[in-house]
């Protein structure tokens, strides 16, 4: 099967006066049509980076040096400003880490979802109206003929959270990428709103990319995980293989790091030391500083190594 | 805001308005000297007419009743006479109205179009050539005084190009029946083309004194706040959303921009009120800044009592409108 979104060596640098920072540093990625992706990794990993690069939303002083985000038979890092956000909302659509923030505080929800429908469709203002509405009673959201006219401040976290995916799904978008949908809300309204995604990406046969810190919320709804260290993936494969036979000593530390509801008397093992700076990287493995299992080969560059079944780990052990 | 809250707003103000009226009586009853020997100066008068003068203007009563009678003729715009003129004072201001509120707001308009054009466009195209032009112009602009500016393209347009006039509202030929006293209005309501550029020609030089330092403030502040507001989440989430760079620009950033723009824009109002006098003297616009500064010099005390009321009232009905807008542009202020 061919990919829906082929990304393909991408790297994002910003230039800062402390030196250029690898964001994103030759990034594989492949989203199969109706699959549902997760990317996980620690904060400052370059989730948000990545697929932020993928719409060309990377602002100054950050850039796309490189690379192919191959979609639908184009390339989005070629494309120009009017074809590109003709695929932004409409083709791709994404939602940001905190809809408090994502959510204009001085317009009203109605004026932002209906923008958004009006930008890609020609409707009568009217027309554009109801389906927001539609939109909002889809996720769930209570007497929308009156919420939508409220401000953003005026809805609960949970509830502003469905309203920005509304926003996003308004234009019923082929791939959603949805950044850490959840980790701003209290664990049942998360469990809500991962289940209304996994929802919605069944009834419009839609593609999601669910980045997360949490592996297991991925795990739960990904059929696919990319594991992200430093700006690179380091693991990626078939949600199970990942869960059962992982390769990458981030990823065994990340599982080890994890609760286990079946058992919870299972000490939970923090990976020891941090990131490393993204400036100024050694051509060496990124994760060999927190490393237990380093070896002398682990001090140069590492591909992807693949292990069959679309399994993938960026680490020397893989070869052996 | 419903209609409420804004009945308690207004009430709220009967205060302020109060406590400016006493000072305003009080900074003339203060004023050392007798006001009817200042006021007629060295014009010979008989004492008989020293005193009817005294009686007229309620100075033979003790300060308290006289106060008391002051709140209530204030109350009903009644403020005496004015000796100059030989009318009511009212009379005198309120032909005298038409003329500076004209004036004020060409120069709001000037000032908030390019004050708020010039921000956006200093932020978007940021370090580029129009912000560092907009920058330097606004820091000269803010730091000049409005007089010389104001001579400054009066040599310039009217003496040496000889392509705008420098003093007055109009063209005696170009007069027009009195309808609203604003003559870019009335000029229209004639159907008088011709009369309408006269005395917009007439309004360029000194609106554009009078807004140059509230332009500057504007673009200043419109500047940093929209470059704030274009670094926020929602407009990379507007951006996401495929929307045209003009409604981001224009919508998304600039409705979150201007809620400080419309705060300092308040504020540098009653820096126009203050600056009416100046412009209005150099450009002999026949307003109430200049009527309040003959006022001065020919001590014509029941007039600039009356019109630093005025003023005064204006002051704080303008606030009251920059607190209604500020509402308006910031969801999130209830009042
Ligand atoms: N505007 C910027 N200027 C400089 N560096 C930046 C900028 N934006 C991001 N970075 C860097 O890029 C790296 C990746 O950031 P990114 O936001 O993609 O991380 P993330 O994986 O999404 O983390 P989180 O889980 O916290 O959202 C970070 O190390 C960060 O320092
Ligand atoms: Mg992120």
């Amino acid at each position: 099967m061919t990919p829906f979104l082929a990304i393909r060596d991408l790297r994002t640098t910003f230039h800062t006066r402390q030196g250029v920072v690898r964001a994103v540093d030759g990034v594989d990625l492949d989203v199969m049509p109706g699959e549902c992706l997760g990317v996980v990794g620690e904060s400052g990993s370059g989730k948000s980076v990545t697929f932020l690069s993928v719409l060309g939303l990377v602002k100054p002083p950050g850039r796309i040096e490189s690379g192919q985000i191959r979609f639908d038979g184009r390339d989005l890092a070629r494309l120009t400003p009017t074809e590109l956000r003709a695929v932004r909302g409409r083709d791709i659509a994404m939602t940001m880490q905190d809809a408090l923030t994502a959510l204009n505080p001085a317009l009203r929800v109605e004026e932002q979802i209906v923008e958004t429908i009006l930008a890609h469709d020609r409707l009568p203002r009217l027309a554009a109206r109801s389906k927001a509405l539609d939109m909002l009673r889809l996720l769930g959201i209570p007497d929308p003929e009156r919420r939508i006219r409220d401000y953003p401040h005026q809805f609960s976290g949970g509830m502003r959270q469905r309203v920005m995916i509304a926003i996003a799904l308004a234009c019923r978008p082929r791939l959603l990428i949805a950044d850490e949908p959840t980790t701003a809300l209290d664990v049942t309204i998360q469990a809500q709103v991962l289940d209304l995604i996994a929802a919605m990406r069944r009834d419009l046969g839609m593609s999601v990319v669910l980045i997360s810190h949490n592996l297991g919320v991925v795990a739960e709804h990904c059929d696919r995980v990319a594991l992200m260290y430093a700006g690179q993936v380091v693991e990626t494969g078939p949600t199970r293989a990942i869960i059962d036979r992982p390769r990458h000593p981030y990823t065994q530390g990340l599982l080890r790091s994890m609760p286990v509801l079946s058992d919870l008397d299972r000490p939970l093992v923090p990976i020891p030391g941090q990131v490393p700076s993204l400036v100024d990287l050694a051509p060496e493995c990124r994760f060999l500083p927190r490393c237990g299992q380093a070896a002398p080969e682990c001090r140069r560059e590492i591909p992807l190594l693949s292990m069959g079944e679309a399994h993938a780990a960026r680490c020397i052990r893989v070869a052996a | 805001m419903s209609p409420l809250r804004l009945a308690e707003r207004l009430l709220q103000l009967i205060p302020v308005l109060l406590g400016i009226t006493v000072i305003v009586f009080f900074m003339m009853s203060l004023t050392p000297g007798d006001p009817v020997e200042l006021m007629l100066g060295d014009a010979r008068a008989t004492p008989e007419l020293r005193e009817s003068l005294r009686r007229d203007m309620g100075l033979d009563k003790p300060v308290h009743e006289r106060f008391v009678l002051f709140l209530g003729n204030a109350a009903s715009g009644e403020f005496g006479m004015s000796f100059h003129h030989r009318r009511p004072v009212s009379q005198v201001i309120w032909e005298r109205v038409p003329a500076t509120v004209e004036l004020t707001l060409a120069s709001m308009t000037i000032a908030l179009v390019a004050g708020i054009l010039l921000g956006v466009l200093a932020a978007v195209r940021r370090d580029g050539w129009i912000d560092r032009v907009a920058t330097v112009t606004s820091l000269v602009g803010v730091s000049m005084p409005g007089f010389w500016f104001g001579i400054l393209l009066i040599l310039l347009f009217a003496v040496t190009l000889g392509i705008l006039p420098a003093s007055g509202r109009i063209d005696y030929a170009g007069e027009v029946p009195f309808v609203t006293g604003l003559l870019l209005v009335d000029t229209l309501l004639a159907g008088r083309l011709d009369s309408f550029l006269d005395a917009l020609r007439h309004l360029i030089l000194p609106a554009t004194t009078l807004g140059l330092a509230m332009a500057a403030l504007l673009m200043r502040v419109t500047r940093s706040a929209m470059i704030e507001a274009l670094a926020q989440d929602y407009v990379t989430f507007a951006e996401a959303k495929g929307l045209s760079r003009a409604r981001i620009l224009f919508r998304h950033a600039l409705k979150n921009a201007l809620i400080p723009t419309v705060t300092a824009a308040a504020i540098e109002t009653g820096t126009l009120l203050g600056g009416n006098m100046i412009v209005e003297t150099v450009f002999g616009w026949p307003g109430l800044g200049r009527l309040v500064v003959e006022g001065i010099f020919t001590r014509n005390y029941p007039l600039v009592q009356a019109a630093v009321l005025l003023y005064a009232i204006t002051y704080v009905l303008l606030n009251l409108c920059a607190d209604l807008l500020y509402a308006t542009f910031n969801p999130r202020v209830r009042l």
